[in-house]
């Protein structure tokens, strides 16, 4: 038999024998469209944890002056923040305490200096306004409520006798954004950290080797850099760790389908071994018959995985907003076939090797 | 056991080359109960051949070793001077298309085709366009008598008609050989005449026409008769 024939005879005997083709091009379809399914899940699940830690918490590096050597220059901050791979930057003094200076015995909380451009910090106001002058200063929302200070403002003292008006309450935007009390920088206090913000992840190492490069440094214990190493190689670790799982279950999925195409293959053989009797008769080779068989399954396959591949894309974008690359989806469909062929070659082989005089005589 | 035994009917094709011969041929279907032992066959161009004898005898094994579809145990069987045990499956199986026509004791038409589609059949396996021989299949469905059932399916018709289908398939590429096994077996007498005059004018049309048959009726329209007993 021609290619041509075999392909268009598998074609006709597919769409009569329905109820097989119906099977295989469904059973396949729903392997694709599982698998479809699941890769959709899985890039929205990446993107969600990459999304999680692009959070700028997990970008914000703390060069600290551990021993106080005084090796972060006052203008560091201002040149580390003029970077383009620099969100933003500023420097603080080491903390100090202060209480309220109209109550005698209140409680007393942390303050620190900070030298930035104050509406570039990562706090959201909350009441009030940001310090315009020196003796100004802004109070975390739990330190005002500690301090007894409420949204009519208050002032604050520290040991030395400097005081500050609380113009304003803060929330801080992340845990690594300035906290409690801070006031305006005043000279000459030594700088003890700098905090740069990256713009991206991809710019953590960039950014920490830059401002790490500013520093006067003469000893490797003089400098610390604090930064979210632990929670971005966690982001890998969930990441890596929910593609393994998949990896699985895809396995799974594709290893039970091809069982399953494999069994109904041979029960199709056996069910039209009559078929194959006549056919090898009037005069079809083993060969013609294995490639019909085959034929047969990589057409029907093939229209299963599409609509499997077709129907997983729509439900992947339906249910995770997410489109799956294309090419990924060409090689599951692609592989899918492969598999399903393979699993049906021994029962192509089978009604093959069928004795026709055997069948013809039991028919 | 059962050997050949050629009775003396006129036979056309006597004097020509044979065109189907079979040496010493023997068969089996379990290993050391012979069915076949030692058989010689010739068959001529334009003769009609009775292959008569008790059932299990071998008249349909001997069918199917002629056609290629058994291989003998031992002797030979040659088409057209072409030993069929020296070709592989495919030239074997490319050969019983272009050379043989089969008419089965049960029909087995495809039971989810057109008739029409059934009668094509050989073309597909012979390296032929269906499409070509369509033309030919309408016209030896018509001289059936089946033409009106071209387009329906197997279950459509009766045994008669199917035999007549069977008949169509079987003559439709024009085959120098046709094996009929049983042919008249389950039709009355009008079908039978018409299936038995189809055999004969493929015969006068220069093939070897080999009918295993029980019927007397069939017999006596041979133009020769092998007996296996």
């Amino acid at each position: 038999m021609r290619s041509r024939a075999v392909l268009l005879e598998a074609w006709r005997t597919a769409l009569s024998s329905r109820a097989f083709s119906v099977l295989f091009a469904g059973l396949t379809a729903a392997v694709v469209l599982a698998i479809t399914m699941l890769t959709a899940q899985v890039e929205a699940q990446r993107e969600s944890v990459r999304a999680a830690f692009e959070q700028e918490r997990f970008r914000t590096v703390s060069l600290v002056d551990s021993h106080d050597k005084g090796v972060l220059p006052a203008t560091m901050h201002a040149r580390v923040g003029s970077l383009s791979t620099v969100t933003r930057a500023w420097s603080s003094s080491e903390s100090f305490e202060v209480w309220n200076g109209a109550l005698a015995d209140g409680a007393r909380v942390s303050a620190q200096m900070v030298d930035a451009r104050w509406d570039r910090l990562p706090l959201t106001l909350t009441t009030g306004r940001l310090p315009a002058g020196p003796g100004e200063v802004l109070a975390e929302d739990g330190s005002a409520t500690a301090l007894g200070v409420d949204e009519t403002g208050g002032w604050v003292e520290d040991a030395t006798g400097r005081a500050w008006s609380i113009v304003g309450t803060f929330r801080p935007d992340h845990d690594r954004a300035p906290r409690s009390v801070i006031v305006p920088w005043q000279a000459p206090t030594p700088v003890r950290q700098v905090t740069v913000v990256a713009a991206s992840m991809s710019d953590v190492d960039a950014v920490t080797r830059a401002a790490a490069g500013l520093a006067d440094v003469s000893g490797p214990g003089d400098l610390t850099v604090e930064r979210s190493d632990d929670a971005a190689a966690l982001g890998g670790d969930v990441t890596s760790t929910i593609e393994r799982y998949a990896v699985v279950i895809v396995a799974t999925v594709m290893g039970a389908g091809v069982l399953v195409l494999g069994l109904l293959s041979l029960l199709m053989v056996h069910t039209r071994r009559q078929e194959f009797g006549r056919r090898r008769a009037l005069g079809a080779g083993r060969g013609a018959v294995i490639g019909l068989v085959v034929a047969q399954g990589v057409l029907v396959i093939s229209c299963g995985a599409v609509v499997g591949a077709l129907l997983g894309s729509v439900a992947g974008a339906a249910l995770w907003a997410q489109v799956v690359d294309p090419s990924l989806q060409a090689s599951v469909v692609v592989a899918t076939v492969m598999l399903a062929v393979t699993a049906q070659l021994p029962s192509a082989v089978l009604a093959g090797l069928r004795d026709p005089v055997r069948v013809l005589r039991t028919a | 056991m059962a050997d050949a035994l050629a009775l003396g009917l006129a036979d056309p094709g006597a004097g020509t080359r044979p065109r189907v011969v079979a040496e010493r041929l023997s068969y089996g279907y379990r290993r050391g109960v012979r069915v076949l032992d030692e058989v010689d066959v010739a068959l001529h161009p334009g003769s009609v051949v009775a292959l008569t004898g008790p059932s299990g005898r071998g008249k349909s094994t001997l069918l199917y070793l002629l056609a290629g579809l058994l291989r003998p145990w031992s002797g030979t069987v040659r088409i057209d001077g072409v030993e069929l045990a020296r070709l592989d499956d495919r030239h074997r199986s490319l050969t019983r298309a272009r050379t043989c026509g089969f008419v089965f004791q049960d029909v087995v038409l495809d039971p989810r085709r057109r008739v029409i589609d059934s009668v094509l059949e050989p073309a597909l396996y012979a390296g032929e366009s269906p499409e070509r021989w369509r033309p030919r299949a309408l016209e030896l469905l018509a001289a059936m008598g089946v033409a009106l059932q071209a387009d329906s399916r197997p279950g459509e018709v009766s045994g008669g008609q199917a035999q007549r289908v069977g008949l169509c398939r079987a003559l439709l590429l024009g085959p120098s050989v046709v094996f009929a096994d049983e042919p008249t077996g389950n039709l009355d007498h009008d079908s039978t005449e018409v299936v038995l005059a189809a055999l004969e004018g493929a015969a006068r049309g220069g093939a070897v026409v080999v009918i295993a048959t029980h019927d007397d009726r069939v017999v006596e329209r041979c133009t020769s008769h092998v007996r296996l007993a």
